[in-house]
């Protein structure tokens, strides 16, 4: 009996008539939130010509900027799916009468610790309406996995001429979202988490020129074995990347571009492999940022692109997120 | 979850913050002595500057440290010209200095002229003074008494690059409490400008 990778409630999770979204939109919210996490802790503070860090916080709206000591923030983000990844990575639109709209509010916080150090923690509520033509419409959410971040600037952007803005990434996932075998709903919209303890370290790198900034994260996350119905399961290392570039367009002003990537391979049921069971996605954005004084608000439009290829067992969304951010100095 | 895998992994975040530590400590350490001896500058006005002269002969002499693209910087220059008006004539030197890599006396002179700065502005090209005076951020004011000892070191105000009426003048009080010989409200406060590229 092949009983997938998620164990059998999860698998059960997915027999609906649109039920593989569901299960996807767990990673995929995850994921979000792991996106987050590094935009609370990736970049490192300004320096001289790229304005204060305007293009950095286009990226990484909740970090801390040079010289602040904490920052409170929240943002929503709206996503609608287009459809899904399989296992092959062949994308597929909704089957008619399928639909899914995720709704999250992140509430963040951000605190200096020595001089180059930040501690971050994200907090996401989760709200997901599905329907499919089989199961009908269904509404659920609640709190999703509470995750802390870590960022250690060894150097700062253009401190040293010779060397990029280097930080040390650490970040650690916490399970207190719902699980997807613990779901109740047909097509699980109130899973709201991987059900997973997650430990990760990375490296950011940034560097700027003139009024544009250039940034780039790897992130890689061991996501800890756990029992589902009896069976030992395990979700393989997961990677994350951000790419991106901004423009400071004044002071207070800046847009950015950034794309995503996020890979992991196939997970593990009783120790054994399962082929095909790996994710993959990739996410385009584009940001800005406005600071008004000590808050700042913050944009960006996403797409991950609906072409065969740019994804595997995921869903494939657009969206949008909008937030503010306070910070103290 | 396995335990061992747990320990392994924190037992390694544990590593890395403690090398973190040290690696912050050791960035953060700076001399506590000036000493301004054998280091010569070159002015915007095309003058030489020995600061160890400077300091001399003057009653207090300040040292703001300058980035050219720096907004925060930009944004305090006409404050930094009102303090200068504030205190002419009482025997306080002021400076600017350009200690970022890469500075080179004929560029800081044409921006001096561009920028109408009031104040000279010093090139620390092999940024000499900005260690000895431990300088990391633009707007980092240094005031020292004729004997060369650090009476203030810190932010210029309490400002950033939006500037306020109601900021803290820290510069301002760190040159009034010396100059009426009473103890400082603060010798330091942190700089809000823009990281300095000093390698």
């Amino acid at each position: 009996m092949n009983r997938g990778p998620l164990g059998p409630a999860k698998q059960r999770a997915s027999r609906g008539g649109y039920g593989k979204p569901t299960i996807r939109s767990v990673t995929h919210r995850h994921f979000a939130n792991v996106l987050v996490t590094l935009a609370i802790v990736l970049c490192a503070p300004s320096a001289r010509a790229q304005a204060c860090c305007a293009g950095a916080s286009a990226i990484t709206p909740g970090r801390l900027e040079l010289h602040e000591k904490a920052l409170i923030g929240s943002q929503l983000r709206v996503a609608g799916s287009l459809g899904t990844f399989n296992s092959q990575g062949r994308f597929r639109s909704n089957p008619p009468g399928a639909s899914e709209v995720d709704f999250e509010q992140d509430l963040f916080a951000s605190v200096r610790w020595l001089r180059r150090g930040q501690l971050s923690l994200l907090f996401p509520l989760l709200l997901s309406r599905r329907s499919s033509e089989t199961t009908g419409t269904e509404l659920g959410g609640g709190i999703g996995d509470l995750n802390l971040g870590l960022r250690y600037d060894l150097v700062r952007n253009r401190e040293l001429s010779y060397l990029p803005g280097i930080g040390l990434l650490g970040g650690a996932t916490f399970p207190t979202g719902r699980a997807p075998e613990d779901a109740k709903q047909p097509l699980a919209s109130d899973a709201t988490g991987t059900g997973a303890t997650q430990l990760g370290l990375g490296l950011a790198l940034e560097r700027s020129f003139a009024r544009w900034l250039l940034s780039a994260t790897a992130l890689l996350s061991k996501r800890f074995s756990r029992e589902v119905n009896g069976v030992e399961s395990e979700l393989a290392p997961q990677l994350s990347a951000v790419i991106g570039a901004s423009y400071t367009v004044s002071d207070e002003f800046a847009v950015a571009l950034f794309t995503t990537y996020n890979y992991e391979a196939d997970a593990s049921i009783d120790g054994q492999r399962v082929s095909g069971t790996g994710r993959r996605q990739l996410r385009l954005s584009l940001a800005c940022s406005a600071e008004l004084d000590a808050f700042r608000l913050h944009g960006n439009a996403f797409l991950d692109p609906p072409v065969d290829g740019a994804g595997q067992n995921q869903t494939a969304s657009v969206g949008a997120v909008i937030g503010v951010v306070w910070s103290f100095l | 979850m396995k335990w061992f895998e747990l320990r392994r992994c924190w037992f390694a975040a544990a590593l890395v913050a403690t090398c973190c530590v040290f690696l912050g400590c050791a960035r953060s350490y700076r001399s506590e002595v000036p000493s301004l001896a054998s280091i010569s500058l070159t002015g915007s006005d095309g003058r030489t500057y020995e600061p160890s002269r400077v300091v001399g002969a003057h009653r207090l002499t300040v040292f703001i440290f300058y980035a050219a693209g720096c907004p925060c910087l930009a944004a305090h220059e006409p404050r930094i010209a009102e303090l200068q008006r504030a205190f002419s004539g009482q025997d306080v030197a002021f400076f600017l200095v350009n200690s970022e890599h890469g500075a080179s006396p004929s560029v800081d002179a044409r921006e001096a002229q561009r920028r109408g700065l009031s104040v000279p502005l010093l090139t620390d090209s092999d940024a000499r003074l900005a260690r000895v005076l431990g300088a990391e951020f633009a707007t980092h004011s240094i005031v020292l008494d004729a004997r060369g000892r650090v009476a203030y070191s810190g932010g210029l105000d309490s400002d950033k690059k939006q500037l306020h009426p109601d900021a803290t003048p820290y510069l301002r009080h760190a040159l009034e409490d010396a100059l009426a010989g009473r103890p400082q409200r603060a010798t330091e406060h942190e700089a809000l400008g823009c990281a300095l590229q000093l390698d």
